[in-house]
């Protein structure tokens, strides 16, 4: 038994000692950074955004719905005041630019998680799944070296916009872990209720999709006039199915295509179908954590692409 | 080192950490602290109720039915066990799971936060059978006494008026200001609900239509549940039935709030839309 509990570990120990190409991070940086120009902006630039922010995450005193005592990071800023929380999003919006750009490394990662977290985690009840991905996408990033590559760091650092030296794979690995135990786990607690089974016809998404709450089309369902009643069975049944035993992708590699475009799929369709913030988008982002090898290969194709770069002796 | 400061302000950190990194000891240090993350990762994500259900919630719709789908699912086994007894059940687990899972996952949940990775994966666990969409409507003084709604959540009506189109603007769209009404409807008391409706006071009288200030003269806040269609039990009747609902005056004094009553506001005349596809209305027009 001490035997054995020695070998896992040293298996362990090997596993998080390997390293690899740093494309499947850096496209995670991309993709995420996307996903947090896509949250911040809206916030920022329009006027729509702006009254939303000061109903939400501002303090009634300034406007806001409700009483926000402000958490400790937030009256380090200055509070829960409208110049506080539009200077924390401009702030976001900077780091978002920088994370999709890849440069100062991961210090726009670092300024993202805290700005993010600072304004969106201080009313919870607006909070949800997208606002916990964020933080644990960015966290996830921090960890690794997610400029190395495909990066205009990377273009400073070696006059090349890829490079195929090696970085630690752990970071990577211990994104496709959390998405694992994110999918799987939000599966599992979906069983309490009985329309997510075969004991109430699988009928969870025709019901969902009619709340005024989420759904986009509210009355899409009605309308339909029965026709929906079947797609929206097998959508449920597929749903609960790939997200339930999402876990499989960490011991069955050659499976991970099959998941990654039903992941694809059920994401595209709450996007179109619901309005639930960026959840999606960030999820999607970590797509690349089970690809390196297919994210190496088009991180050398990009290279190859843009080697006629003008080149010169690289800095280091 | 002014040049690696400049592109990544964390390389002069990672040089003086690479000693460390580079250290025979540090491949097993580094994968204890990776499975303490994962411990802690798993502990917080793993499903279970993570707060206990008010009394008010286990009284909505939604829960009542699961509870009588899983008596009548139960039965079909052999385990006898009304919904009554189920509820009692539940309630009673629920409270002392939660009791003992805050303890052994505080130290996890702690550093989770600390670290701005939070693990509540709670979506979508079930429909909601009874949703409350929230209704904002207003009397002006141009037409006293009539509460004309200014927005519908999840609905074109009102949207085309000139006070409607003011109020939406693309702002009652947004996801959280959704999550806020969806929470006053789910909320064991009034106060979220009458914050809200403060606010969007405020917001209507403050409101320019068409170059003048709004006449607005009271504002009324309800939340009206419909069971949503079953696909067995499609095409029967679902009646609107105000669940909660508040009356503001000029000077923003609540002057009325009741409870479970059939809609009164009426409904601004809207053009057929094409994309609106809603059939014909379960009650009738200007009832509601």
């Amino acid at each position: 038994m001490i035997g054995f509990c020695k070998r896992q570990w040293q298996r362990f120990v090997a596993t998080l000692s390997t390293v690899e190409d740093g494309a499947a991070l850096a496209l995670m940086r991309i993709a995420a950074g996307f996903a947090l120009l896509v949250l911040v902006v809206p916030f920022v630039v329009s006027d729509a955004g702006a009254q939303i922010v000061g109903f939400v995450f501002v303090d009634d005193e300034f406007g806001g719905y409700r009483d926000l005592p402000g958490t400790e990071m937030m009256r380090v800023f200055g509070g829960p005041n409208p110049t506080t929380v539009s200077a924390l999003l401009i702030t976001s919006l900077i780091a978002g630019i920088c994370m999709v750009l890849g440069v100062f490394g991961r210090a726009p990662v670092l300024v993202a998680a805290v700005a993010t977290r600072v304004v969106f985690g201080q009313n919870p009840d607006v909070s949800g799944g997208g606002d916990a991905l964020l933080g644990n996408v960015l966290f996830l990033l921090l960890l690794g070296d997610c400029t190395h590559t495909l990066s205009l760091d990377c273009w400073w650092r070696t006059r090349r916009l890829v490079d195929e030296t090696v970085i630690p794979a752990w970071p990577r690995k211990l994104a496709l872990v959390q998405l694992a135990i994110m999918y799987t786990a939000t599966g599992l607690q979906k069983l309490v209720s009985t329309t997510w089974t075969p004991l109430d016809g699988f009928s969870a998404l025709y019901q969902i999709l009619q709340s005024p709450q989420w759904a986009r089309f509210p009355w899409l369902i009605e309308a339909a006039d029965g026709w929906l009643v079947v797609p929206m069975a097998l959508g449920t049944l597929i749903t609960i199915v790939w997200e339930c035993s999402f876990w499989l992708v960490l011991v069955k590699r050659s499976w991970r295509w099959g998941y990654a475009v039903v992941g694809v799929g059920i994401h595209i369709g709450i996007i179109v179908l619901m309005e639930v913030g960026i959840f999606s988008w960030l999820s999607m982002a970590l797509y690349p954590a089970m690809f390196p090898l297919a994210a190496a290969q088009l991180a050398r194709w990009i290279g190859a692409w843009t080697d006629p770069l003008p080149s010169a002796p690289p800095r280091s | 080192m002014c040049y690696a400061v400049a592109v990544d302000p964390f390389r002069p950190l990672l040089r003086l950490l690479a000693p460390i990194r580079t250290a025979a000891w540090w491949p097993p240090v580094r994968a204890v602290l990776v499975l303490l993350h994962l411990v802690a990762v798993c502990a917080v994500a793993c499903p279970a109720p993570v707060k206990s259900v008010d009394a008010r919630a286990w009284k909505r719709p939604s829960v009542q039915l699961e509870l009588r789908r899983w008596s009548e699912r139960l039965g079909q086994v052999g385990i006898a066990a009304t919904p009554e007894e189920l509820q009692a059940f539940s309630s009673s687990v629920q409270t002392a799971w939660t009791a003992q899972r805050k303890e052994v996952v505080r130290p996890f949940h702690s550093y989770l936060r600390r670290i701005g990775a939070p693990q509540g994966w709670y979506m979508f666990t079930g429909p909601d059978r009874e949703p409350q969409r929230f209704v904002l409507s207003a009397t002006t003084a141009s037409a006293p006494g009539t509460f004309a709604i200014v927005f519908e959540l999840g609905s074109d009506v009102g949207r085309d008026t000139p006070l409607g189109r003011v109020f939406a603007d693309g702002f009652v769209d947004d996801h959280r200001v959704r999550r806020a009404l969806f929470q006053s409807s789910w909320s064991p008391n009034d106060n979220l609900l009458r914050r809200i409706c403060r606010t969007f006071n405020a917001r209507l009288r403050d409101a320019t239509v068409d170059g003048r200030k709004s006449d607005v003269v009271d504002v009324r806040c309800s939340l009206v549940a419909r069971a949503v269609e079953h696909p067995a039990q499609r095409g029967g009747a679902r009646d609107d039935r105000v669940a909660r609902e508040i009356t503001i005056n000029a000077r923003g004094d609540e002057i009325e709030s009741r409870e479970g009553a059939a809609p009164t506001t009426t409904r601004a005349k809207k053009k057929p839309s094409a994309k609106k596809l809603k059939t014909a209305p379960k009650t009738p027009e200007g009832a509601r």
